[in-house]
C-alpha cells in the first residue's frame, strides 16, 4: 500500500513536472488527439489506462480491466464488475458477477448465476437467463440455456435456428465472421450462416472460424482452408493452421516449425517459428526458444523474441508479458518495437 | 469486536439525534390530517419504527414490532401486545391485542384473548369478539368462521351470509371463492352460488380484471365470469392479474402471460410475483431483483435476498440471514432509500 502511494507519489510528480515544464506542448491538444486509443496497465497491483503516447490517464485502481470497446471498458472493482468511460468514470456501476465487453452495442453480464445482456446505458436488453454466454458479433451471440444447451440468439435474445441446425456443442471461438459460424456437433465440424442453417456440412474433424473469408479445416489429419464458396481454397497439406489475415495465415510445416503463407497457398514467410499468431495491423507475434517477438510482413524482426507472452496488435499497441522470477509484469510496445510503457505489475 | 462496538455506539448516537431531531415532529406532525403520509417499517438495533417515502424517520424507532401502515395506522406492538401508531408516532390505539390486522374499508380485525372482532380507527370494537378467524373487509363483507364454518359478515357485523363453508376467500369484483363439499365454487355477495363449472375446481382464486386462476387436475388456468376456462388449464401454478399480466408457472420455470393466454415474458424465472406499480419482484437463482413493465426487462442492477411487491413507489427488500434479515427499502431504479438495517 504504501508502495503503491509513493510509486503514485513519484508519478504524479513526474506528471506535474512535464506539465510544467512541458508547458502548454502537452496541454495543447497533442495529447487528446493523438491519444487514439487507451490500454491497461497493471501497477503496483491494481489496473489503470494508459493513453497511446504511454501517459497515465485513468489512475490504477481496479482489481482487472480490459480493453475499451464500444467507448466503455469492462473493470473489476471489490464490489463487482462494471463499465467505465474514457474519463475513468463507472457508466454502469461493478455490482456484476461477471461481464464480457461489449460488441454490437451489448454486453453480457452475470447477475446471480445467470447471464444476460446490457445496452450501453446499462438497462438489460436482453433478462438474465442463460448459463452462459459470449459476445455478440454480426448480431449473434453464442449462449447456454437454462436447460444447458448451447444455442445462438439474435440481438432481441431470441433463439436462431431452422431445421437444418444441429444440435450444437461448446466450440473455442464461438463467433460470426464473414457471415457463417463454426459449429461442432459431437466430434465433426461444419458452418451456419446467420438464419442458423447449416451452409457447410458436418464434415470436418477439425475447423476454425472464418476470418477474411478463409477458414481453416482439417481433412484427414491435415489442414487446409476452404472459402466462404464452400470450395477447398488451400489443398490439406499442413500439421496445424490459424486464421487468415492482412492476406497471411500462420501454418505449421513438416519440420514442425511455423511460417506464414500468402492466399495461394505459397509459403511467404519461411517455416522458423516454434509459434506463430495471426497478423494485425501488420505485425504478427511469433515465439522461437519460449520467447516471443513481433515480425511485419516480410518476415523481419521489429523486436527480437524477449517476451513471456505476446498479444496481437490493436489501435497501434501491443500488450507484452515478461516475467520476473514469480512476478508477471505487463508492458505495451509500439508499432516500431518500442516500448509504450515498459512492463510493470 | 471493537468495530461492531464502535458501529452499535455510532447507531445508538444517529438514534438519539434522530429522538432529538424529531421529538417535535409529534407536535407539528398535525396527526389528524385526512391524506396521511404512506409509512414504511424500519427496524434499527432490534427496535422498530417508521420512514417516510423519501427515506427518511418519520416515527422513531421504540416499537418491539411494527406493521405496515393502512388507513393511516400501523399495527405496533408494545410490552407484547398489539395496538395501532398514527402516522405523528402516537399511539392512537393503545396495545391490548394479541393479534391486530390492517385496516381496510374503516375497520380491523382484533384479536384479544380468544375470539376475534373488528375495531374501527378510532379503536371502538364496533363488531364484537366471536369469530375463531377473522379476514379484512372487502366490497363490504368479510369471511369469518364460526364453529369451525366459514360465513361473511357486513360492516354491521350481521351474519349476511350463513357459515357453512370449509374455506372462504374475500371478495373481489362481486365473487368470493369458497369451498363446498363437492370443490370450490364462487358466490355473489348475497351467498348465492353463481359460478360452478361442469368440471371441479381444486383451488380457486381471486377475480382480477374478469379473469380468476383456478387449479385442476390437468394443472391451472383461468375462468371468467360466466365460469367458463377462458384460459384453459394448463400450467403448474397462476396467480391473479396484475396490471394486464400474470404468473404462471411451466417446467418449473416462472414467467408471465397476457389475458390471452400468451407468453408476455417466457418463463426463465425460478419464481416471480405480480406486477406493482409497474415492476415485479422475480427471483433468478437464488436473489430476487425486478423487472420492470415498459421494457419487459430487468430493470435494475441491484439484487436481493427477498424483495416485496412495490408499494407507493419503494419496495422493501431483504439481505443477509434468511432467519435475521437486514430489512431495506429501494426506489424504482434499485437505489436504496433506506440501506437495510436490524
Amino acid at each position: 500500500m504504501k508502495r503503491l502511494f509513493s510509486r503514485l507519489a513519484l508519478f504524479l510528480g513526474c506528471a506535474s513536472l512535464l506539465f510544467g515544464a512541458g508547458g502548454c506542448d502537452f496541454l495543447t491538444g497533442e495529447d487528446q488527439a493523438d491519444a487514439t486509443g487507451l490500454f491497461p496497465v497493471l501497477l503496483d497491483g491494481r489496473w489503470g489506462y494508459i493513453n497511446s503516447l504511454g501517459r497515465m490517464v485513468i489512475e490504477p485502481q481496479f482489481y482487472a480491466a480490459e480493453a475499451f470497446s464500444d467507448d466503455l471498458a469492462h473493470v473489476r472493482t471489490g464490489s463487482g464488475h462494471g463499465f467505465i468511460d474514457p474519463d475513468g468514470d463507472f457508466v454502469i456501476e461493478p455490482r456484476f458477477e461477471d461481464a464480457r465487453s461489449f460488441s454490437d452495442g451489448l454486453a453480457a453480464v452475470r447477475m446471480d448465476g445467470r447471464w444476460g445482456y446490457l445496452n450501453r446505458s446499462g438497462t438489460f436488453e436482453i433478462n438474465p437467463q442463460f448459463t452462459s454466454a459470449h459476445a455478440f458479433s454480426e448480431g449473434r451471440a453464442f449462449v447456454r440455456t437454462l436447460d444447458y444447451d448451447w444455442e445462438y440468439i439474435d440481438t432481441s435474445g431470441r433463439i436462431v435456428r431452422d431445421a437444418t441446425t444441429p444440435d450444437l456443442d461448446e466450440v473455442d471461438e464461438p463467433a460470426f465472421s464473414d457471415g457463417l459460424a463454426l459449429v461442432r456437433h459431437g466430434d465433426t465440424y461444419g458452418y451456419i450462416d446467420r438464419s442458423g442453417k447449416l451452409v457447410i456440412p458436418l464434415q470436418y474433424s477439425a475447423a476454425r472460424a472464418f476470418a477474411d473469408r478463409r477458414a481453416a479445416v482439417k481433412i484427414s489429419d491435415r489442414w487446409g482452408y476452404i472459402d466462404d464458396k464452400k470450395s477447398t481454397a488451400i489443398s490439406p497439406q499442413f500439421i496445424s493452421a490459424a486464421s487468415f489475415s492482412d492476406d497471411r495465415a500462420p501454418v505449421r510445416k513438416d519440420g514442425n516449425q511455423w511460417g506464414y503463407i500468402d492466399r495461394s497457398g505459397s509459403l511467404a514467410i519461411a517455416a522458423q517459428f516454434d509459434e506463430a499468431m495471426p497478423f494485425s495491423e501488420g505485425r504478427a507475434p511469433v515465439m522461437v526458444d519460449e520467447k516471443w517477438g513481433y515480425i511485419d510482413p516480410s518476415g523481419a524482426y521489429i523486436i527480437e523474441p524477449q517476451f513471456d507472452e505476446a498479444m496481437p496488435f490493436k489501435d497501434g499497441a501491443a500488450r507484452v508479458r515478461i516475467n520476473v522470477g514469480e512476478r508477471q509484469t505487463y508492458g505495451y510496445i509500439d508499432r516500431d518495437g518500442k516500448f509504450l510503457w515498459y512492463p510493470t505489475d | 469486536m471493537e468495530p461492531r462496538l464502535r458501529r452499535v455506539a455510532r447507531r445508538r448516537l444517529l438514534l438519539a439525534f434522530l429522538v432529538l431531531a424529531l421529538a417535535g415532529c409529534d407536535f407539528l406532525g398535525g396527526n389528524d390530517e385526512p391524506a396521511a403520509p404512506r409509512l414504511y417499517p424500519v427496524r434499527i438495533d432490534g427496535s422498530w419504527g417508521y420512514i417516510g417515502v423519501s427515506g427518511r424517520i418519520a416515527v422513531v424507532p421504540r416499537f418491539e414490532a411494527a406493521e405496515d401502515f393502512s388507513e393511516g395506522l400501523g399495527a405496533v406492538q408494545i410490552g407484547g401486545l398489539w395496538g395501532y401508531a398514527g402516522s405523528g408516532g402516537n399511539v392512537r390505539i393503545p396495545p391490548q391485542y394479541r393479534v391486530a390486522g390492517p385496516f381496510s374499508e374503516g375497520l380491523a380485525a382484533v384479536r384479544g384473548d380468544a375470539a376475534y372482532g373488528y375495531v374501527d380507527t378510532k379503536g371502538t370494537l364496533v363488531i364484537d369478539a366471536q369469530f375463531d378467524l377473522a379476514q379484512p373487509f372487502s366490497e363490504d363483507r368479510a369471511a369469518v368462521r364460526i364453529d369451525g364454518r366459514w360465513g361473511f359478515i357486513d360492516k354491521s357485523g350481521a351474519l349476511v351470509i350463513e357459515p357453512r363453508f370449509s374455506d372462504a376467500r374475500s371478495f373481489s369484483e362481486g365473487f368470493a371463492a369458497v369451498e363446498s363439499v363437492d370443490g370450490w365454487v364462487y358466490i355473489d355477495r348475497d351467498g348465492g352460488v353463481v359460478i360452478d363449472p361442469s368440471f371441479t375446481i381444486e383451488v380457486a382464486g381471486d377475480f382480477v380484471d374478469g379473469l380468476a386462476p383456478f387449479a385442476t387436475s390437468d394443472g391451472w388456468g383461468y375462468l371468467d365470469r360466466d365460469g367458463g376456462p377462458a384460459i384453459a388449464p394448463r400450467f403448474e401454478q397462476a396467480e391473479p392479474f396484475a396490471e394486464g399480466l400474470a404468473v404462471v408457472a411451466e417446467d418449473g420455470l416462472f414467467g408471465f402471460i397476457d389475458k390471452s393466454g400468451a407468453w408476455a415474458v417466457t418463463p426463465q424465472f425460478r419464481e416471480a410475483r405480480a406486477f406493482s406499480e409497474g415492476l415485479a419482484a422475480v427471483r433468478l437463482n437464488s436473489r430476487w431483483t425486478f423487472l420492470d413493465k415498459a421494457s419487459l426487462r430487468i430493470g435494475m442492477e441491484r439484487n436481493f435476498m427477498r424483495a416485496e411487491p412495490f408499494n407507493g413507489g419503494i419496495a422493501r427488500i431483504f439481505n443477509g440471514r434468511e432467519d435475521d434479515p437486514d430489512i431495506g427499502y429501494i426506489d424504482r431504479r434499485g437505489e436504496y432509500v433506506w440501506f437495510p438495517t436490524k
